[in-house]
C-alpha cells in the first residue's frame, strides 16, 4: 500500500521537466497573439497560418528522461546536398487552432545560398528572396519538425531578410519578414504576415 | 512597478498639497470629485474590437480658481490619476489592458444659469502607460516579455458638463469627454512580408456621473 502511494507521488516528479525560456516575447499591440517585428534577438517568430496565429519562442527543455536538453522554437540552418542549398527552419512553434496549440514548423529552402557557418549569414543581409516555388520555396509541417525537404510542397511568396548583425558575444542576430502560400496535391496552406528575430550561434548550423 | 507606484503616489500627494496651498492662499474653494467613469472605445479596424472593462470610480481633487458670488462665470482646475480599463478582441482571442498614469488634469469654465445649475466646457489632459493585465510569462531579466511599441502615453480632450448644486457643499454632475488622440499606432505586415502603411487607431470617449463635495461652503445664493 505504502509503495503504491509512493509511486503515485513519484509520477509527477518523474514526469517533470524544466523549461528555460530564452525568448523575449514582444507582443504585437495590433495582435498580441504574435510577436511584434523586432531587431534585438528576441528569439521569436510568428505568422498567420490559414488565418490562425502561429508563434515560436526559443525554449530549452530539460527532462530526466533525456540525456541532453532539447531546444525548441528556435531557428536552424541546415546545409543540404540534394537539393543543393540551405534550409532555414523555425521549428517547434505553436499554431493556435480552436483554443489549443498544435506544434507547427515553418521553413525556407534557398538554392542560391550556401550557409555553413555564422559568417555566411552576411550573405543574407538586406536580401529580398523571391520564393518562386522552384529554386527557393517555403515549407510548413504540422505536428512535427522537418525531417526532409519536400520540393513537392513548395510555397510561393517572399522572404525579406531585413537585418543581419554580429553582436558582442560572437553570436549573430537575424530578423526578417515573410509570407508564402502552398498549393500542391498534398497541401494547401497560406503562411502570411510572418516575422522573426533570432540570435544565432554555431550550434544552430547543421546538415540535412 | 513599485517605483512607478511610488512616483505616482508622490505626484498625487504633491499635487494635492499644491492645490490645497493655492486654495488657501487664493481663498479659493477646494473640492473632491467622486465620478463613476464609463469609457467607450472605438476602432477603425475591421480586424479589431475594443470594449470597456467594467466601471471605474476615479476620485480627483479640484479648486475653483476664479469666480465670485456675483459672477456668472467660474473656472475650475481638477487633478487626479488617469485610469482606464479595456479589452481587445482579435481573431477570437481576448486581451485585457489597463491604462494607468500619474496625471489627469482638467481646466473647466462654468456658466451659472442660476444659483443651482451650471454648465461647463473644459480641456483635459492625461498622462499614462498602457500595459497588459497579467503579462509576465517570462520573468528572466535577460529575456523579459513585454508589450510592443504602439500604445500612446498621452491624450488630450474636450469636455462638456452640467452640474446641479444640491446645497452649499454638494453638487451632482454629468460630464462627457471627447479624447482626440488615437491611442494605438501600428504597422501591419502584409501577406507576403512587406510593411504596410502605419495606421492610427483606438479613440476614446468618456461619460462620468459625479458627486462633488466642497471643503468650504459655497455661497451658492448667487444673485
Amino acid at each position: 500500500m505504502n509503495r503504491t502511494i509512493l509511486l503515485i507521488l513519484l509520477i509527477p516528479v518523474l514526469n517533470s521537466c524544466i523549461v528555460d525560456d530564452e525568448s523575449s516575447f514582444i507582443k504585437d499591440p495590433f495582435d498580441p497573439r504574435v510577436p511584434q517585428y523586432s531587431e534585438e534577438g528576441a528569439n521569436t517568430a510568428g505568422a498567420y497560418i490559414d488565418d490562425q496565429a502561429w508563434s515560436a519562442r526559443k525554449r530549452i527543455i530539460s527532462s530526466i528522461f533525456s540525456s541532453s536538453p532539447v531546444t525548441v522554437g528556435s531557428v536552424s540552418f541546415y546545409n543540404s546536398a540534394d537539393p543543393d542549398g540551405t534550409f532555414i527552419a523555425f521549428e517547434g512553434g505553436d499554431l493556435l487552432i480552436n483554443e489549443s496549440n498544435v506544434s507547427c514548423s515553418v521553413g525556407f529552402f534557398l538554392a542560391e545560398f550556401d550557409l555553413n557557418q555564422l559568417n555566411d549569414l552576411r550573405l543574407l543581409e538586406n536580401k529580398r528572396v523571391e520564393l518562386d516555388g522552384v529554386a527557393n520555396y517555403g515549407q510548413m509541417v504540422l505536428r512535427k519538425d522537418f525531417s526532409a525537404i519536400v520540393p513537392e510542397n513548395a510555397g510561393v511568396g517572399t522572404l525579406h531578410i531585413r537585418r543581419v548583425a554580429k553582436i558582442q558575444n560572437g553570436e549573430w542576430e537575424i530578423s526578417g519578414t515573410f509570407g508564402f502560400s502552398i498549393k500542391s496535391e498534398n497541401q494547401d496552406a497560406k503562411v502570411f504576415s510572418g516575422r522573426f528575430d533570432y540570435e544565432v550561434s554555431d550550434e544552430q548550423f547543421g546538415e540535412f | 512597478m513599485r517605483e512607478i507606484f511610488k512616483d505616482l503616489f508622490t505626484r498625487i500627494i504633491l499635487s494635492f498639497l499644491l492645490l490645497l496651498l493655492t486654495s488657501l492662499q487664493a481663498k479659493a474653494q477646494t473640492y473632491f470629485d467622486v465620478p463613476v467613469q464609463l469609457d467607450y472605445y472605438r476602432t477603425t479596424s475591421d480586424d479589431l474590437d475594443f470594449s470597456r472593462r467594467g466601471v471605474i470610480i476615479n476620485p480627483s481633487v479640484g479648486i475653483v480658481v476664479a469666480g465670485n458670488d456675483s459672477s456668472r462665470f467660474e473656472a475650475h482646475v481638477g487633478i487626479g490619476i488617469f485610469f482606464s480599463k479595456f479589452n481587445q478582441d482579435v481573431g477570437g482571442s481576448k486581451f485585457e489592458f489597463n491604462a494607468l498614469g500619474p496625471i489627469q488634469t482638467s481646466f473647466t469654465g462654468y456658466y451659472n444659469f442660476n444659483n443651482r445649475l451650471q454648465a461647463g466646457l473644459g480641456l483635459c489632459f492625461g498622462w499614462f502607460g498602457v500595459y497588459e493585465k497579467g503579462l509576465n510569462i517570462n520573468t528572466d531579466p535577460e529575456y523579459p516579455d513585454r508589450l510592443g511599441d504602439g500604445y500612446k502615453s498621452i491624450n488630450l480632450g474636450n469636455s462638456v458638463d452640467i452640474r446641479y448644486n444640491v446645497d452649499s457643499r454638494l453638487s451632482l454632475g454629468a460630464k462627457y469627454t471627447y479624447w482626440y488622440l488615437p491611442q494605438l499606432e501600428y504597422t501591419k505586415i502584409g501577406d507576403y512580408g512587406e510593411f504596410e502603411k502605419p495606421q492610427k487607431d483606438l479613440y476614446i470617449t468618456r461619460l462620468e456621473f459625479s458627486i462633488r463635495v466642497f471643503v468650504t461652503d459655497r455661497n451658492y445664493n448667487r444673485k
